[in-house]
């Protein structure tokens, strides 16, 4: 059979591959051009108000002195009224901002599912696209690395932010400020954690996109399995790495400062727990609760606070392997239909 | 200028033991057939014969489920094949939120090196289109016109048309289809454009591909069908065939009354006081499609070069 | 410069490579075309024509074979000879016996559909014997199956 398919050298295909690697940047750029200019203004408007929160509380906890102790029932009436108030105008704030940095990897989910892929195959897009000189594997990863892109730059900017602006209030009267959203609280939207969800979200839009093949259904499939995905996770957060226990005879508080309490249960003399064991509350302070259960006193598992950063670091090795062989997935599924 | 546009010996496409199943049935059934580089090759047959899975397989859109069919040698989408095979499909998608101007530039960023753009931009000139419309905007027929700039634009050795003269107006149609002959008359263009409106590809193509029912019935140089079919008209009033077409074969025979009007390939001279025409294209088609039972017909440059040994 | 311009009937039932040939011959009859003009090129036809560019390359193929044109690779297609005869110009004395049958015929009473039935049976007559020279009827008459729809219809 003849290799010379037209006068044109088929050599000339690898020599052009640069260009085209610019080329279909070009096209995935253009194609969501609005999207992006909208993204890109939301980045930005996002991140100034985290840059304003971050010195609005700080200059806000400085005024009030609320780095040091109050002295005296006056001084201290005051002080817990400055507290009110930060939580009030403040402290909500940081909350939602990190409740948005939290969510917003599902964005990219959603937006990679539809937009991005499923509406190719709906429209039949694709049967363009994929008849082009460039192969519909290499198309499809054009497609899926402006969201990563967007997700590595911008999420981590968002994350940083809001991680510098959270930091610089949490350690304030070792965590007065903000009760409610300790790093255990905050953990999805500090760190590298939202970067690394994002990708993943970005690989499971991707194969969900692929095999949906329709926007709306796809977008919803993705925000079901996102939820389906990350819920385990969440729940064996405290397990992904070893822990430390508490022992006591009284009750202890499932509040503790810094540390992270997540379980709390009685231990017999064989050393056979019982979480959160069926006692009223008097029974717990009576020590009835102990006799009635043959216990010899009660255990809490924590983290302590250094455990933030391993815990992120295996959480995001954890997700990004996810996102990773969802992303490998959907380009395998792409070259087994269509090479 | 290419005066010759006539490869006899080099395969545009070439099935053997082609078949297609999608979930709820096969579309393609052990296919075998070869259209010569060069040709204008009509791929027709009724709704749902199976013509666009063809074209889609030929593109590289969908894989056989059996046999194989290649495309100048290769498998379709094959990375040196790639950039030689140009695809318009039914729906002629575009991207609507591109202009015209966006849509010829994607043109050419995805086809370094071959892409034309004087040809695509005088297409679509042509037609009296702006290129800041926006793709979304346009006419059915308007669109179709940019699909096909984009798909010359391409500058391919292969062009696949599914249906694509369906949404045009009588005066568009023959501006894109003298568009499309001049292009494929310059460049040595081989193009197979299926069609159920016979009447669209009469004097344009001088190739056919009939499909029914997921099976080649005819393939072959129109020239040579038309040649090897005669219609026999005569008298005949006995109960079955007449013996002197025992010898040839019967495509379709119909009795009027006492006279007989058969469709056939003879193998020699016809005995017998018959009447003796040439059918035209629309007769031989419409009686193969009537006859689902009658043979196939692979003209000798329709029959595959590879030989295919059946798995098992 | 265009010299002739080709117009394809796809009803007639005649082939379309046919009909060039004999559209070309009848410019070549005319003295439309003369030796050393160039046909124009197969994209010029197919681009006004719409038909398959083969079909032209056919029909240039035919009329090169009987000697009527020559390809010229990369310039085109030549008229090498003329099919116009001096016997069939305007002021040939043949014409104007025709001329002077005819203003016989219609003195006669006989209008122009009798006349035009009256000279095609004497043209049957006179031509369907053995061709005394080439190119006058471009069909294949020693096929025996083969009946042209041209005289079997009407």
């Amino acid at each position: 059979m003849s290799t010379a398919l037209t006068s044109r050298p088929l050599a000339d295909a690898p020599a052009a591959r640069p260009a085209t690697l610019r080329g279909l940047a070009w096209v995935v750029w253009r194609q969501h051009r609005l999207t992006s200019w909208i993204a890109l203004g939301a980045l930005l408007a996002f991140g100034a108000e985290l840059v304003w929160l971050r010195f609005a509380m700080t200059s806000f906890v400085d005024r009030h002195g609320l780095r040091s102790a109050c002295a005296g029932p006056e001084a201290c009436e005051r002080w817990n009224m400055a507290v009110a108030s930060f939580q009030y105008e403040y402290a909500d704030l940081l909350r939602y901002n990190g409740l948005l940095l939290t969510w917003l990897p599902l964005l990219f989910g959603l937006f990679v599912a539809g937009p991005v892929v499923a509406r190719e195959l709906e429209t039949g897009a694709y049967k363009m696209a994929w008849t082009q000189s460039v192969s519909p594997v290499r198309w499809f990863a054009a497609k899926l690395a402006l969201p990563a892109v967007a997700a590595l730059a911008g999420v981590s900017l968002l994350s940083a932010l809001h991680t510098w602006a959270w930091r610089s209030v949490v350690s304030v009267q070792s965590g007065a400020l903000l009760a409610d959203r300790r790093w255990f609280d905050a953990f999805d939207a500090l760190g590298a954690v939202p970067v690394a969800n994002s990708l993943a979200a970005i690989g499971l839009g991707a194969l969900v996109g692929l095999l949906v093949r329709r926007v709306l259904p796809a977008m919803a499939g993705t925000a079901v399995a996102s939820l389906a995905l990350y819920w385990p996770l969440v729940t064996a957060r405290p397990h992904l790495m070893a822990s430390e226990t508490l022992l006591d005879r009284e009750v202890p508080n499932l509040v503790g400062g810094d540390s992270w309490r997540f379980e709390r249960g009685v231990v017999s003399a064989t050393g056979r727990r019982m979480p959160e064991p069926d006692c009223t509350l008097l029974d717990k302070f009576r020590g009835d609760c102990l006799t009635r259960h043959n216990a010899t006193g009660w255990y809490v598992d924590y983290h302590p606070a250094s455990h933030f950063w391993p815990l992120q670091g295996i959480h995001t090795g954890i997700v990004l392997a996810a996102g990773a062989a969802l992303g490998a997935g959907a380009l395998w599924w792409t070259r087994r239909g269509h090479r | 200028m290419t005066e010759l546009t006539f490869y006899p010996e080099r395969t545009a496409l070439e099935a053997v033991g082609l078949g297609v199943a999608y979930r709820r049935g096969p579309a393609l059934l052990d296919c075998s057939f070869r259209v010569p580089a060069g040709r204008v090759c009509a791929l027709v047959g009724p709704n749902g014969a199976g013509k666009s899975t063809l074209l889609s397989v030929a593109a590289g859109l969908r894989r056989p489920t059996r046999g194989s069919l290649t495309v100048f040698g290769r498998p379709p989408g094959a990375p040196e094949v790639r950039p030689h095979v140009a695809f318009l499909s039914q729906e002629k998608p575009l991207y609507p939120s591109f202009t015209i101007a966006d849509t010829l530039r994607m043109g050419r960023e995805l086809n370094p090196g071959s892409w034309d753009q004087a040809t695509a931009e005088r297409l679509v000139g042509d037609g009296g289109l702006s290129p800041q419309a926006r793709v979304g905007d346009l006419s059915g027929g308007q669109r179709t016109r940019v699909a096909l700039a984009l798909a010359l634009g391409k500058r391919p050795a292969l062009l696949l048309l599914d249906e694509p003269m369906a949404d045009l107006d009588p005066l568009a149609r023959h501006d894109m289809t003298a568009a499309l002959m001049a292009a494929a008359a310059e460049h040595a263009i081989t193009v197979v454009m299926s069609s159920h409106v016979l009447a669209e590809l009469e004097g344009v193509c001088d190739y056919l591909l009939l499909i029914a029912d997921g099976r080649v019935r005819l393939a072959g140089e129109v020239e040579d069908l038309l040649a090897a079919h005669t219609l026999l008209v005569g008298r005949h009033e006995t109960a079955g065939p007449p013996r002197e077409f025992a010898a040839h074969t019967v495509v379709e025979s119909r009795v009027t009354g006492r006279q007989l009007t058969a469709l056939v390939r003879p193998e020699g001279p016809v005995a017998g006081e018959w009447r003796a025409s040439e059918p035209s294209l629309e007769e031989i088609l419409l009686a193969h499609l009537r006859v689902p039972g009658a043979p196939a017909l692979l003209t000798p440059s329709a029959e595959p070069r590879v030989a295919w040994k059946k798995a098992a | 410069m265009r010299v002739v311009e080709f117009r394809i009937d796809r009803r007639s039932g005649v082939a379309t490579y046919l009909q060039i040939v004999q559209q070309v011959k009848q410019a070549l009859r005319l003295g439309l075309l003369t030796p050393g003009d160039k046909l124009p090129t197969a994209k010029e036809v197919v681009a006004a024509t719409a038909i398959n560019p083969n079909t032209v390359l056919k029909a240039y193929r035919e009329l090169d074979r009987e000697g009527l044109v020559e390809a010229r690779p990369g310039l085109g297609t030549f008229v090498r000879r003329s099919l116009a005869r001096p016997q069939a110009a305007a002021d040939s004395p043949l014409r104007a016996e025709i001329a002077d049958w005819m203003g016989r015929a219609r003195a006669a009473g006989l209008d122009r559909e009798d006349v035009a039935a009256l000279v095609t049976s004497v043209l049957e007559d006179s031509f369907s014997g053995p061709e005394p020279g080439p190119g006058a009827a471009p069909a294949a008459p020693h096929d025996p199956q083969h009946v042209d729809k041209g005289t079997t219809t009407g």
